[in-house]
C-alpha cells in the first residue's frame, strides 16, 4: 500500500474521457513524475486527486483509507496540497499573507504546535521569497508566484505534495535550486507528484515516472526505462538527443 | 381574482373540472415564469453576469406597452412589436453598451452590484414617468375572448401565452445551437478573445444577448401584465419567480427551466385552489392565506431547489487580472479615524437643529448597517440583500425585549436573534456560489416583507414603540452613542481584517479553490461571516428603533436593503470608511431633497444611477479620497512611491523586463535540509512507513 494510491479513474468531459482506468501509485520518501504532451490528462487527475473533480469511476486512497466523498479541505486535511498550473494565489494579499493563510488554516483544525508565523517566516527563507513576501501576490512575476505557491502548499505540512508544472517560469539556476528543494521534501518523508514539462528536470529528480496520453498511463517506469521507450518517445519526448539530461 | 372567477363557471361540484381549471392556470402561470426565467438564462449563458434587474426590465415593458396600447390606442398588435423588437433590444443594447462593458476587470460582486443598480435604478425611474396615481389598467389579449373545453372556459389570452412559451423554447434552442450568432453568444462567455480571435465579434454577441434577455423580459412583464396589474414593485419581484425557475436548470438549462417553471405554476396553483382559504372577513388576527401562499410558495420552492441542488464543483481561475482592491487599514490611522469620528460627531451635535440631529443619526445608523456588509461583501466576496430585513429583526426585538425603559439586553438579543436566523437563510445556499446566496437572501427579503412583517403579531398596529434608556433620551447625547457603536464595532472590524479571519475571507474571495485545498471549509466560514453581518445589522436595527422610538413595517422593506448594499459599494465596501461614507451620503439624500425639492426625484434614482456606475471605479469613493490624501501627503514629505498606489495593479503575470530575481542566491546545504524539516515536520508514521 502506498501512501496515495489511485486506482482505475475515469473522467468524462461531455463525450470525451479525458481520464481513463488511470491507476498510480506515490510513495512517501520519493518524487514520482507524471509527463505527458498537453491536454493528457494531468491536470484532471490532480483534480480528481484533490477532490475538485469528481470521477466517473475509480478511487482515490491515502494510507489505505478511501477518499471517495471526501471534499476538498477534508483531502487537505489529511496531509494533502497542491500547486496550480495556472497559478491560484490571492492575489489581493501580499507573498507572506499567502503563506500566513496556508499555516493559520492548518493550525486551525489541527491545533499545532508550531506558531503559524515561525513556519511562514522558515518557509519563506527556505524557498528565498524573502525580497518580494511583501509584494502583493498578484503583481509578482510567473517563477515568484510558482515559488509562492510552493510555499504555500508546504506550510500546511503535506505528506503528499502535487505539483502542476512548477518550474515552469523559472531560469536555470532557480530550476537547479528548486530540484535541491524537491530532493530535500523526499529525504524528509514526503511523497510528492510532480508535473512538468522541463523534461531533465523531471528525469534528474524522479525516482519514477507515469507518462499520460490521451487520458491513458501509456508507460511507467524509471527515467532510464521511460527514455527508452518507444510510445514515450512517439507521443511526447521525440528523438532522445532532444532529452539530454 | 381569476382563479376565482373560473371557478365559479367551472361550478363548484364538479371534482374534475375543478382540477382541471387549476391545472389549466398552472400551466398559463408556468408559461409565463418560463419565459421570463429563460430570458435570464440566455444573458447568464452568453453573457456570465447574472441580470438582477430582469424583473425591473419585465415592469418596464409591460408599462410601456400600455402607453401605446391603452394610452396612446395604438392597435395591441403593433404596440407589441414595437416594444418587444424595438424598444427592449434597444434598452438591452443600451445597457451592454454603456454599462456592461465597462466591467471587464471587477469582480463577480462588482458586476452584481452593477445590475442592483439597475433595477433600483428602474423602480425608482418608473413612478416619475408614469404617476402611481393615475389608474391603470391593461386588459387580455383578444378582450378576454374565451372558449369552452367541457365545463372549463380557457380565454385566448391563456392559449396565446402557452403557445408563445412554447415558442421561445423552439425558438432559443435553434437560435444557440444551430445559428452563427447563437453559437458565437455562447463563446463569448467562455472567452471573448478567442472568439475575436476566431473571427467573432464579442461585442455584437454580447449586445446581442442582452437585447434578446430584455425582450423576452418584457414579453413576460406584457404577458402578465392583466393578471398582476401594473404594480412596478409586483411586476418587479416576479423575478422571484423566475429564479425558482431557472435555479431548477442551475441558471443554464432551458429544458430544465420550463420543467422548474412548470412544477411552480402548478403547485401555486394547486395550493390556492386546494388549501383552506381565507374566511370571509379578515380580523386582526387572522392571517391573510391567500397572499401569504402566492408569496410564499416560489420562496419555499427557491429554498428546498437550493437544498437539493448538487454542490458545483470548485474551479480553479487562475490569478485574474483585477481592478480592485484596497489598501489594509493600520490600527494607528483606525484609532485616530474612530477619535476623530467620535469628537467630531460630538461636536456637530451642538450646532444642528433638533430636526437635523435626527436626520444625521439617521445617517450614521445606515452607517452602521453598511458596516455590517464590510466583512461580508468587502472581504468575503459574498452579497446579501437582506441587511435591512435583519435590521427589522433587530428592531422588533428591541421592541419586545427593551420594553418602554429601553433595556440594553434588546440590543444583545436583536444581535443573536438576527445572526441566527441569519443562519437559517444563508445555509442552504452557502455550500454554492455566491449568486445563489444573493439570490436566497432576497427572496427571504421579500418573504419577511410581504408575510411575516405584515402580519399582526409582528407589528401590532403597524408600528411598534421602542424605548431608549433614560440616559439616551436625549436626541443629541444618543448621536454621540450611535457613533460610538459605530466605532466599537469598526474596531473589530478592522481587527478582524488584520487577523486571520480576515485574511481567511480575503483569501476565500479571491480563491475559493485554493482555499479548500489548503483544508478551509468554505462553508463553515462563509456561514460565520454571514452570521457576523447578520448581527451587525441586527444591531443597526435596533439603533434604527431607539433612534425613531418607533419602528414600522414599512423600515424594513424588501426594496430598502438595495440602496443600503448600493450605497455602501459605491462607499467603499472592502473599508470602514467606505460604510461611514456611504451611510452619510444615503443620509444626506432627504435632507437635501427637503432643501431643494427640485432634486427630490434625481434623488430617489440616485443609488441606482451610483451603483451602474461603479464599473469606473470598483473600489469605492473612500479609497478614492484615501489615495488621493496619502498621495498628497507623500508629495510633501517628497517621497512618491508609485509603487504603492493601490488602485493601479499591473497586470499580473507580466514578464518582467529587467532580470528576474527571486532571491535565490546561495547554495543548497545541510542547514537547507534542517529548515524543510522544520516547515513541513512530517508525522513521524509516514516517515516511517516510508521506504529507507
Amino acid at each position: 500500500m502506498a501512501l496515495l494510491d489511485v486506482t482505475g479513474v475515469s473522467v468524462k468531459f461531455g463525450g470525451n474521457m479525458a481520464l481513463t482506468d488511470v491507476s498510480l501509485a506515490v510513495e512517501s520518501h520519493t518524487i514520482t513524475g507524471l509527463i505527458g504532451p498537453n491536454g493528457a490528462g494531468k491536470t484532471t487527475l490532480f483534480n480528481v486527486i484533490t477532490g475538485l473533480q469528481d470521477p466517473l469511476r475509480g478511487k482515490v486512497a491515502m494510507n489505505g483509507i478511501n477518499l471517495d466523498g471526501f471534499a476538498p479541505h477534508d483531502r487537505s486535511q489529511r496531509g494533502m496540497a497542491r500547486t496550480f498550473q495556472r497559478i491560484e494565489l490571492f492575489g489581493s494579499l501580499t507573498a507572506r499573507e499567502n503563506l500566513q493563510v496556508g499555516a493559520e488554516i492548518k493550525r486551525a483544525w489541527d491545533g499545532g504546535e508550531v506558531r503559524a508565523g515561525d513556519r511562514v517566516d522558515s518557509a519563506i527563507e527556505l524557498i528565498g521569497m524573502a525580497p518580494f513576501a511583501d509584494l502583493r501576490a498578484d503583481r509578482l512575476t510567473t517563477g515568484q508566484a510558482r515559488l509562492v505557491e510552493l510555499g504555500r502548499a508546504l506550510v500546511t505540512r503535506p505528506k503528499v505534495l502535487l505539483l502542476d508544472e512548477p518550474a515552469s517560469g523559472l531560469d536555470a539556476d532557480e530550476t537547479e535550486y528548486f530540484a535541491k528543494i524537491l530532493r530535500g521534501l523526499a529525504k524528509v518523508g514526503m511523497a510528492v507528484l510532480l508535473v512538468e514539462h522541463d523534461i531533465p528536470l523531471v528525469m534528474k529528480t524522479c525516482h519514477t515516472i507515469y507518462v499520460l496520453d490521451f487520458g491513458k498511463v501509456i508507460a511507467v517506469g524509471s527515467p532510464a526505462e521511460i527514455r527508452q521507450n518507444q510510445l514515450v518517445i512517439d507521443a511526447y519526448l521525440g528523438a532522445p538527443a532532444e532529452v539530454e539530461a | 381574482m381569476h382563479s376565482v372567477a373560473l371557478l365559479a363557471q367551472a361550478g363548484g361540484n364538479d371534482l374534475f373540472s375543478n382540477f382541471l381549471a387549476f391545472t389549466i392556470l398552472g400551466i398559463v402561470s408556468a408559461a409565463i415564469y418560463a419565459i421570463a426565467a429563460s430570458g435570464l438564462v440566455v444573458t447568464y449563458t452568453t453573457s456570465g453576469i447574472f441580470n438582477f434587474a430582469h424583473g425591473a426590465i419585465g415592469m418596464m415593458g409591460a408599462f410601456t406597452y400600455w402607453q401605446l396600447a391603452v394610452k396612446w390606442k395604438w392597435p395591441t398588435l403593433l404596440a407589441i412589436a414595437v416594444v418587444l423588437l424595438v424598444i427592449a433590444p434597444a434598452f438591452g443594447w443600451l445597457i451592454d453598451r454603456v454599462i456592461m462593458r465597462g466591467l471587464e476587470g471587477t469582480s463577480e460582486v462588482t458586476k452584481i452590484v452593477v445590475t442592483i443598480g439597475l433595477t433600483f435604478g428602474l423602480i425608482a425611474l418608473a413612478p416619475v414617468i408614469w404617476s402611481p396615481r393615475e389608474n391603470r389598467k391593461v386588459q387580455p389579449l383578444f378582450a378576454g375572448n374565451k372558449f369552452e373545453l367541457g365545463s372549463v372556459s380557457i380565454t385566448y389570452h391563456q392559449i396565446v401565452i402557452i403557445v408563445v412559451a412554447l415558442a421561445v423554447a423552439v425558438g432559443l434552442r435553434l437560435l444557440l445551437y444551430k445559428t452563427r450568432p447563437g453559437v458565437s453568444m455562447r463563446a463569448v462567455v467562455d472567452s471573448r478573445s478567442l472568439v475575436q480571435l476566431n473571427g467573432g465579434r464579442p461585442n455584437r454577441s454580447s449586445a446581442l444577448s442582452w437585447a434578446l434577455g430584455c425582450s423576452l423580459a418584457a414579453l413576460a412583464g406584457i404577458l402578465i401584465a392583466d393578471r398582476l396589474g401594473l404594480e412596478v414593485l409586483s411586476l418587479t419581484f416576479l423575478v422571484i419567480n423566475a429564479y425558482a425557475a431557472a435555479i431548477v436548470g442551475r441558471l443554464v438549462s432551458l429544458p430544465l427551466t420550463y420543467l422548474g417553471a412548470l412544477i411552480l405554476g402548478l403547485v401555486e396553483n394547486y395550493a390556492v385552489g386546494y388549501l383552506p382559504t381565507n374566511p370571509q372577513f379578515l380580523t386582526d388576527r387572522d392571517i391573510d392565506l391567500t397572499t401569504t401562499l402566492r408569496i410564499a410558495i416560489p420562496v419555499i420552492m427557491l429554498f428546498i431547489v437550493l437544498l437539493i441542488l448538487p454542490h458545483a464543483p470548485l474551479r480553479a481561475h487562475g490569478l485574474q487580472r483585477s481592478r480592485e482592491g484596497v489598501e489594509k487599514p493600520t490600527w494607528a490611522w483606525a484609532l485616530v479615524g474612530f477619535g476623530a469620528f467620535i469628537v467630531a460627531t460630538a461636536t456637530v451635535t451642538l450646532f444642528l437643529s433638533d430636526k437635523n440631529v435626527v436626520s444625521w443619526s439617521k445617517a450614521l445608523v445606515f452607517a452602521l448597517i453598511m458596516l455590517s456588509l464590510v466583512p461580508l461583501t468587502g472581504f468575503g466576496g459574498q452579497i446579501s440583500l437582506a441587511q435591512m430585513t435583519f435590521a427589522g429583526i433587530g428592531a422588533v426585538t428591541m421592541a419586545k425585549v427593551g420594553g418602554e425603559s429601553g433595556n440594553l439586553l434588546g440590543i444583545v438579543l436583536a444581535i443573536l436573534i438576527a445572526a441566527a436566523v441569519g443562519a437559517l437563510v444563508a445555509l442552504p445556499a452557502l455550500r454554492l456560489r455566491g449568486i445563489y446566496l444573493a439570490l436566497a437572501t432576497l427572496a427571504f427579503a421579500f418573504f419577511m416583507d410581504k408575510v411575516v412583517f405584515s402580519q399582526k403579531a409582528v407589528f401590532e398596529n403597524g408600528s411598534l414603540s421602542v424605548g431608549r434608556p433614560p440616559f439616551l433620551e436625549n436626541d443629541r447625547v444618543f448621536m454621540v452613542f450611535i457613533a460610538v457603536v459605530f466605532s466599537v464595532v469598526g474596531i473589530v472590524v478592522v481587527w478582524l481584517r488584520l487577523g486571520p479571519f480576515g485574511r481567511r475571507l480575503q483569501a476565500m474571495k479571491d480563491s475559493p479553490a485554493a482555499c479548500a485545498t489548503l483544508g478551509l471549509n468554505l462553508t463553515v466560514t462563509k456561514l460565520q461571516v454571514f452570521m457576523l453581518s447578520a448581527g451587525i445589522a441586527g444591531l443597526g436595527g435596533a439603533m434604527f428603533g431607539m433612534l425613531q422610538k418607533t419602528a414600522t413595517p414599512t423600515n424594513f422593506e424588501a426594496l430598502s436593503s438595495l440602496p443600503i448594499l448600493l450605497m455602501a459599494v459605491a462607499g467603499g465596501v472592502s473599508m470602514v470608511s467606505g460604510a461611514l461614507l456611504g451611510g452619510l451620503l444615503y443620509g444626506s439624500f432627504p435632507v437635501i431633497s427637503e432643501a431643494i425639492p427640485a432634486l427630490s426625484s434625481l434623488l430617489l434614482v440616485a443609488p441606482g444611477l451610483i451603483g451602474i456606475s461603479l464599473g469606473r471605479n470598483p473600489n469605492g469613493a473612500a479609497n478614492e479620497i484615501g489615495t488621493t490624501v496619502r498621495q498628497a501627503i507623500d508629495k510633501r514629505r517628497g517621497r512618491i512611491e508609485h509603487d504603492k498606489e493601490p488602485s493601479k495593479f499591473r497586470a499580473p503575470m507580466e514578464p518582467h523586463l529587467e532580470v528576474e530575481t527571486l532571491g535565490i542566491d546561495r547554495g543548497f546545504g545541510p542547514e537547507d535540509l534542517a529548515l524543510i524539516d522544520e516547515v513541513v515536520r512530517l508525522d513521524e508514521e509516514v516517515v516511517a512507513s516510508g521506504p529507507p
